[in-house]
């Protein structure tokens, strides 16, 4: 391999400086003569003439090929890396005889101004920089010997990331290695492995930041490549690098757990980089979301145990306040009232934790069923009748002369309409009026629940549905437990219908909004 | 096995400049180049190189193909031919191998290492063959071009 330590250890021969300077005069003549071949290619396929276009395609690929190889073998990775997108590109339109179809040729065009641009920036001294050990920034090391593995230890101290690149073509892998050098977020190290042997040797003592992976390797083909290296590190991301062009293939690994396949002939050195960062990127935030939904999974767990108590403490109350324990004192039998209530609340929490799990990560059933909301809204104003009291308020009912008629499920809608109606009563002052308007329309029935004061503020609009957002205390907005709202937003995705809020100094209203019929909309 | 003169062919004229360049100037080995196989073949006719370096892709021919004009030119079994080729995979090797190839190179090569790779194919098609060789050619010991001359 180019200049680095060799199998034994040493450091590779040294070419004399002669030489190098030639080879330098040599690939310098060959980067001016590529814009003149790049124009070739350009004028054979814009000659209109139907009949030579087979012969003119397979020239142009002839060309692109040549100068791959040649930039290859001369060290000028970008160069040929941009002209093995091209040849591929342009054996695709012969293929598929797609010459005058305007998106290949955009897609040409736009593959052949890559070729300008990477000549353009060839440097020729390339060749020097080949054979440069310690100065370089991307160092390839081939070897599971101690002294690279301490190597790579070094490398993780100074915070660089590590790839193991298991690739046996080696064309290939000193294209990626000129990719990630030119890449200034990308720091320091690339393991190489030949093999799947050679690989497995590497992870025994490391565990790299991202592994590129060749499927067809000299000792391993196809998707079993991807489950050997995925089992030999399941807490690292695979990016798929292959010739292979196959859909299904593609499809397959990246549904058993790659972050992304790649052709390797089909993509630019830019979008390679890219992709190796966004694979790292998005692996991570996979894990926290793996992780979050442990924690939810547990909180439910938690909440489902906890229920157990509460509800034999629930019954037991009851059986006190039924006098079936005792006679009761007057005194004993209002604290046992309180507790009673407040045991009430917390089972009625742990229930609506429950509820918001099942309807939150899709268990639920909805019942469908022909219902009219005024019934709902009725029945739930009845129930909070004691608080609405209390607090003198007023409610009115408006509705449109149709009478509204929806299937729905009457169970998870009236939890909605509680909750908005119970978040009413609590931050309305005394004497306010709480309205709930219906309106029906073909498609949609809307129930409007408003009532003065309690203003959120634009800003504090935006959170208001999200999970545990409990709003500013001191502020007027305060919810008790920043679950309500939130689980109302998911009830609604379960019914297919939406629920908004508008706000303003003197009013605000919450807007529930269901299709009158099952059918989606 | 010493090596002085090497033919190569290979229609990229570049990759013909560096490799007369290299083997040139870290080898002090004199490359004949040819672009293609008639001029090759030419060439054998005038006279024999140590060794011969074939691109294994050309337009009018490919490597086995190249090799065997040559052979039957009058190109000797002894002398070893190499093969360069973009792509090294294990049951190719194999293959060239049960021709008669002395051995593959890989593009893009290490000009650093290149002469020393050829080196080891060649003495080791030298050795094998050797080894092959019925009992009354070996009694007459290790092959240099001196004697094969003289045996010529």
């Amino acid at each position: 391999m180019p200049g680095f330590k060799t199998d034994s250890g040493e450091t590779a021969k040294v070419l004399p400086p002669s030489l190098v300077e030639e080879l330098g005069e040599l690939a310098e003549s060959f980067i001016k003569s590529l814009p003149e071949s790049i124009d070739t290619i350009e004028d054979l396929l814009r000659v209109p003439d139907r009949n030579s276009q087979k012969e003119r395609i397979t020239e142009s690929i002839i060309l692109a090929h040549r100068i791959k190889g040649t930039a290859g073998t001369l060290g000028l990775s970008m160069v040929s890396a941009s002209f093995a997108v091209l040849e591929d590109q342009l054996k695709l339109v012969q293929q598929r005889n797609l010459l005058e179809d305007q998106l290949a040729l955009t897609s040409l065009k736009s593959s052949i101004t890559l070729c300008r641009n990477s000549c353009g920036a060839a440097d020729a001294n390339v060749l020097e920089h080949r054979l440069e050990t310690s100065d370089s920034t991307v160092r390839l090391l081939t070897n599971a010997t101690a002294a690279e593995l301490d190597e790579v230890e070094k490398l993780r101290e100074n915070s660089g990331q590590l790839v193991l690149l298991i690739e046996d073509d080696p064309f290939f892998i000193s294209i990626i290695q000129s990719v990630l050098s030119s890449d200034e977020h990308f720091n320091k190290g690339i393991l190489s492995a030949r093999s799947l042997g050679e690989a497995a040797k590497f992870l025994n003592d490391c565990e790299p930041d991202i592994i590129l992976l060749d499927l067809a390797l000299p000792d391993s083909e196809g998707i079993r490549t991807f489950h050997a290296v995925h089992d030999l590190a399941p807490e690292v991301p695979i990016l798929i690098l292959t010739a292979l062009d196959d859909t299904p293939l593609a499809d397959e690994s990246v549904a058993c757990g790659a972050q992304d396949y790649l052709v390797k002939g089909r993509i630019s050195p830019d979008a390679l980089t890219r992709c190796i960062r966004y694979s790292i990127a998005r692996f991570r935030a996979e894990k926290s979301v793996l992780r979050l939904r442990a924690i939810e999974d547990f909180h439910s767990a938690l909440a489902h145990d906890l229920r157990v108590p509460v509800q034999g403490a629930d019954r037991i109350l009851e059986h006190i306040l039924a006098g079936n324990v005792g006679e009761l004192t007057a005194e004993l039998r209002n604290a046992i009232l309180v507790l009673n209530d407040s045991n009430k609340v917390l089972l009625n929490r742990l229930n609506k934790l429950l509820n918001l799990y099942r309807v939150e990560f899709g268990s639920v059933d909805a019942e469908w069923r022909l219902t009219n909301p005024l019934d709902i809204v009725n029945a739930v104003i009845a129930e909070r009748q004691n608080d609405i009291q209390k607090k003198e308020l007023k409610v009115e009912i408006f509705q449109s002369e149709v009478e509204p008629s929806l299937h729905t499920d009457p169970g998870l809608l009236r939890e909605v309409i509680d909750e908005l109606i119970s978040n009413a009563v609590k931050f309305a002052t005394t004497g306010d009026t709480i309205s709930v308007r219906m309106e029906t329309s073909d498609t949609r029935v809307s129930i409007k629940i408003s009532n003065p004061g309690h203003y959120i503020a634009q800003e504090d609009k935006r959170d208001l549905f999200r999970k545990f957002w409990r709003g500013t205390p001191g502020k007027s907005y305060v919810a008790t437990s920043g679950l309500g709202l939130y689980y109302c937003q998911q009830i609604m995705n379960v019914l297919n219908g939406t629920i908004a809020c508008r706000s303003n100094p003197d009013l605000t209203t919450f807007t529930v909004r269901l299709p009158v019929s099952i059918s989606r909309g | 096995m010493k090596i002085k003169t090497v033919l190569h062919v290979d229609d990229d004229r570049i990759i013909g400049k560096m490799v007369k360049l290299v083997l040139g100037k870290m080898a002090d080995w004199d490359v004949e180049y040819c672009t293609n196989v008639k001029d090759a073949l030419e060439y054998i006719k005038r006279s024999e190189p140590d060794l011969v370096i074939l691109d294994i892709m050309m337009p009018d021919s490919d490597g086995p193909t190249t090799m065997k004009a040559l052979r039957n030119q009058g190109l000797s079994e002894e002398i070893p031919v190499i093969m360069m080729s973009a792509k090294v995979l294990t049951e190719v090797t194999e293959y060239y191998t049960a021709l008669g190839v002395a051995g593959l190179i890989q593009k893009p090569f290490d000009p650093a290492t290149l002469t020393d790779e050829i080196q080891l194919l060649v003495d080791t098609f030298e050795t094998n063959r050797l080894r092959n060789r019925p009992l009354s050619s070996t009694a007459n010991g290790a092959l240099d071009k001196g004697a094969r001359e003289v045996m010529r």
